[in-house]
Formats: structure tokens, sequence, C-alpha cells
């Protein structure tokens, strides 16, 4: 069964990860180019060469930023996908099945979960190509597999966030956006206000938005992973 | 016998502007019950109440002895269903379809699909998206069947279709139930294509039933009396299935009445009334559809309170005008 439910996801998703897959291959070798070119040719990278580990670590920097926002986009995207077909075909054909509505939910979020392998494989393997090709200076590592799995995790995290989203209807969908934007009102248009009349100044200091953001980006937070390191090469 | 479907009291409203309102139906086990309706009248809404694919308000769905949708996938594991538009994935091939459906199904038979391939002539490696209209009929019917249901829910699944073809996917759904013995539950709006083999017809308008009787006494019990003279406030135990009543048109005479098991001598009971008799009209199933959902629409009701359809109650014939041990009562 699951193996009949990984495949049509597989056909439902195949051509949109075509993109994804692409660039997971070629974003670690596009990060090291710079490094690659300069330290072969001798060329300067801006007003010297390429010798120190600074000089390194600050191209790798600039390129790092793309890691989180590419897993973000393949999670999203991929499961938009997943569910793309039963929306189109307003969900007849699941719901004619002989399965509990939780594991046909589960089985395609675990076969959307084994797709994503493909990516993050690639993207592995691009990163073991790039390290390859470029002399590190000393005093710093190449970090392949760290990123890798970081990468995994970024993926399932925001696949898991977005098949949730997705697997909801339009309604659903509308009713969440609207309690979210009640949430940023209220957490950011109360606080201020009552701190004012309990005489409170912490409490008209805070800030709903940055309170969200920092909880759920800094460990222990869900999304601590898109905020942590992306060095392929550091020290 | 007991029966296949049981629906009581249904309820369901998914908009303001459409309601199903106590909507019982009985299908017994092996029947071929025609499930008929002008489009829109809620037939495909009531069949996605009966695959648990909507939540009712209220009332009690009992499929294949089991409770929709307590024990739905008990009941949907024996049951085909063919929807009123195809859900197949499109981007599938034939054979990948087929490959897929049959994971889910435990008493998926692999050789009859096969030979039902062959003989629909379907394309294996063409896409269910690329298929003419036909062949995605087919196909549906194949993934019905091969699952070697006990009960087939078909969504009018000739619509469209070409007179080869229909008559070819009416086929198989015969054959088949004459090997296995399976109860069809299938909506049409086509009267004359239930006609030829269905045993059982039920009647369905704006979400209520408006008949629901054996093929046969629908065929040849039908009449369609015009009354004249009928006293307005008289009430009574009439002899005869009242289905459907409504007043004169104005350009004739008289009230006309939809009855069933009527006889010559009833006109009697009218004469007792002060009534008349005008005239007494047999009625084939077209007729008799036309009829019945004629004098059911609300703006030709006459009922008793002025808010239904007069259905004799009391005459042996219950709500629906069908006698209660033909519905598998008691």
């Amino acid at each position: 069964m699951f193996r009949q439910i990984l495949f049509v996801t597989w056909k439902a998703t195949r051509f949109g990860m075509i993109p994804f897959i692409m660039a997971a291959f070629g974003l670690p070798l596009l990060s090291v180019q710079g490094v690659r070119h300069a330290a072969a040719a001798g060329v300067p990278l801006e007003d010297g060469r390429i010798t120190t580990g600074a000089e390194v670590l600050e191209w790798v920097t600039e390129w790092s930023h793309l890691y989180p926002a590419l897993a973000l986009a393949l999670g999203a995207v991929l499961a938009l996908l997943v569910w793309n077909w039963d929306h189109r075909g307003t969900h007849v054909y699941p719901l004619s099945l002989p399965l509990p509505r939780w594991k046909y939910v589960l089985l395609k979020m675990g076969a959307g979960g084994v797709l994503l392998l493909i990516p993050v494989g690639v993207l592995w393997l691009g990163s073991l190509l790039a390290v390859s090709t470029v002399e590190i200076p000393d005093g710093l590592r190449a970090y392949p597999t760290a990123i890798t799995f970081r990468f995994l995790l970024a993926t399932l995290i925001a696949f898991a966030v977005f098949f949730a989203l997705a697997a909801g209807t339009i309604r659903t969908a509308v009713i969440l956006l609207i309690v979210w934007i009640a949430l940023v009102f209220l957490g950011e248009g109360v606080p201020p206000i009552l701190g004012g009349l309990l005489d409170m100044p912490r409490l008209s200091r805070f800030h709903f938005l940055d309170w969200i953001l920092n909880t759920s980006m800094s460990w222990p937070g869900p999304f601590e992973v898109f905020a942590g390191n992306w060095l392929l090469i550091d020290v | 016998m007991s029966n296949a479907i049981e629906i009581r009291g249904l309820n369901w409203r998914p908009s303001k502007a459409f309601a199903i309102e106590e909507l019982d139906i009985t299908v017994p086990s092996g029947a071929i019950y025609g499930f008929l309706g002008p489009n829109g009248s809620g037939k495909t809404s009531t069949i996605r109440l009966l695959m648990g694919m909507a939540k009712p308000q209220g009332g009690c769905i009992q499929v294949l002895g089991g409770r929709v949708p307590d024990d739905l996938h008990t009941t949907l594991a024996r049951t085909g269903y063919v929807p009123e538009r195809p859900h197949v994935i499109p981007a599938l091939t034939v054979d990948e379809a087929i490959r897929v459906h049959s994971a889910f199904f435990p008493s998926w038979d692999s050789g009859w699909a096969s030979g039902m391939k062959k003989e629909f002539r379907l394309p294996a490696d063409t896409r269910v998206g690329r298929l003419s209209k036909g062949e995605t009929g087919k196909l549906l019917m194949l993934l019905a069947l091969a699952q070697r249901p006990d009960l087939l829910v078909l969504d009018e699944p000739t619509d469209g279709l070409d007179p080869v073809v229909r008559r070819d996917v009416l086929t198989a759904v015969l054959d088949y139930v004459s090997e296995v013995g399976a109860t069809v539950f299938i909506s049409s709006h086509l009267v004359h294509e239930l006609e030829r083999f269905c045993d059982w017809v039920g009647v369905v308008d704006d979400g209520k039933i408006v008949a629901e009787m054996p093929m046969d006494t629908f065929k040849n019990e039908i009449k369609r009396i015009r009354v004249v003279g009928w006293p307005e406030n008289r009430d009574g135990d009439f002899p005869f299935g009242l289905l459907g009543r409504r007043p004169s048109d104005g350009m004739v005479a008289g009230e006309t009445w939809v009855v069933r098991g009527w006889q010559d001598q009833m006109t009697d009971f009218f004469t007792s009334a002060g009534a008349t008799v005008r005239e007494v009209t047999h009625l084939d199933l077209e007729e008799g559809f036309v009829e019945l959902l004629t004098s059911a629409r609300p703006e030709a009701w006459r009922g008793r309170n002025g808010d239904g359809p007069v259905r004799g109650e009391g005459d042996g014939y219950g709500t629906s005008g069908i006698p209660s041990e033909e519905r598998g009562e008691g």
C-alpha cells in the first residue's frame, strides 16, 4: 500500500522537484566556486588573494543563507504538490478507499518524506564534490554531512508545516490566516496599552512578533534549524 | 429480506440553497435499485453521504450491515464506487491506475481485471487524463467491479457515454450481478436506461424521497386520475397509495392525483365522498416519473396543512407509498 502511495506521490511531484534537485546539487558547488577559482588561479577575491581562512569563511557565509531558503521552498512546494491531485479531485478518490483518513494522511506524509531524501541526497553529493575540489586553508574543515543533515531537518520541518496547511481546505487556510492576523493585532496592540494602564514598562515594550520569532527560531523552538550554522566550510 | 442500504431520517444542509431533509431509503440485498431524480435533486449528495464523504447533520445510514461512518472502512472495502466525475489520478496510465487501486482492496481479482481490460479494449499505457470519455467510463467500471464488491454504488455511470459504450458498461454490471448476486445502487436521470434492468426504484427531488417502490409496481400500478369535487377538508384512509396531488391547472377541471394500487372499483370511494373520477390514465416509468416530480414540487403541493404532499398514511403504504413488507421492514 505504501509503495503505491509512494509511486503516486512520485508521479505527482517529480516535475516540480527537478528544479530543487538541480539547485540542491548546484548550491554547494556554487558556494565554493569563488574559493576554487581564486585559489587555483591566484585571482584576488576583493583586495587580496584567498589565502586566509577568514576570507574563505566570508565567501561561504555569503552563500549560507541560500541553504535554509532552499530547504523552506523545497518543503513548501513538495507539500503543495503532494496534495495537489487530491484537491483537484475534491478528495473523492482517497475518500472512497477503505482506509482510515489518518492512515492515508500518514502514508502520504511518509511518501513525501521519503521523496525528500532525493534532493537531500543530491545536496550531500554536491557538497562532497564541492569540498573535494577546493583547497581548504589550515584551521578550517568541511562539513558536507553536517550541512546535509541540517538541510534534511529543515526540509522535513518545512514539509511537515506546509503539509498540514495544504491538507486543509481554503476555508481552513482563511480561518488560520484570520486567527494569525488577530493574534498579531492583539499581540502588538494590547501590551503597550495594558503596560501604560498598569504602569508596567516591560509589558509596554513587549512585541509579539519579535517574541514569536525569537521563540520559534532559537533553541528549543521548532524553527531553530533554519537560523543555525549553515556553513559548508567552517572552523 | 435484509437490506443492503438503510437510510433513515437523513438530514444534511451543505448550503442555504439546498438541503436533504428526512430522507429515507431502503435498498434490499440483491436488488438493482435505480435512484432517479432530476439534475440537482440530491442524488450525488445522497451518494456522498452514503460513502461517508460528507457528515450528515442527522439521521442514520447503514450499509451492508455496518453503520456509516463508524464502520466505514469495512463497508468501503465491500463497496465498488463509480463517481459522477472521474476520480482516478489523470497522470497515471491505465495499468498504473489498476495497480494502484488494487493495492487497497484485499478481494481484488487481478485475472478478472486483466480480462476486462482486454474486453473493454483499454490502452494499457495511455494516461487516464488522455482517455476518451467512454474509455474513462469503462476504466472506472473495471476498477469498481474488480474489487468483487457486495455493493456497487454507481453515480450516473453512463452519463455522456455513447450508446455502444453505455451498453458495454451496463452489460458488465449485469454480468457481475448475475454472477455474484451483488446489490446495485445506481443513480441516473435517464429513466429509460434504468427501466430496463432495475428492480427497485426511488425517486428523489429537492432532497426528499418522492416515491420508492419495486420497478414492476412503478411501471404497472402508477395511474394518474383526475378528481372533480373532492371536499376541501376531507382527509381519508385511501384504499390506494397516494403519491402526489396537485390542483387544477385551470385548463381542465379537477385535481390531478398520482396513485398506486388503483383498481376500477375504487371510483366508489370518490363517489361516497361526493367526488367524481373523470379520467384514469396508465403511466409508464417516464410519465410516472414526470408526474411524481410535478406533483411533488412545493409550488404544486397541496398537503393537508399546505406543507407537503398527501401520502395516504394509514392505508398500509407508509409515507412513501410502499407497503411495509415490501420495504423489508418487520
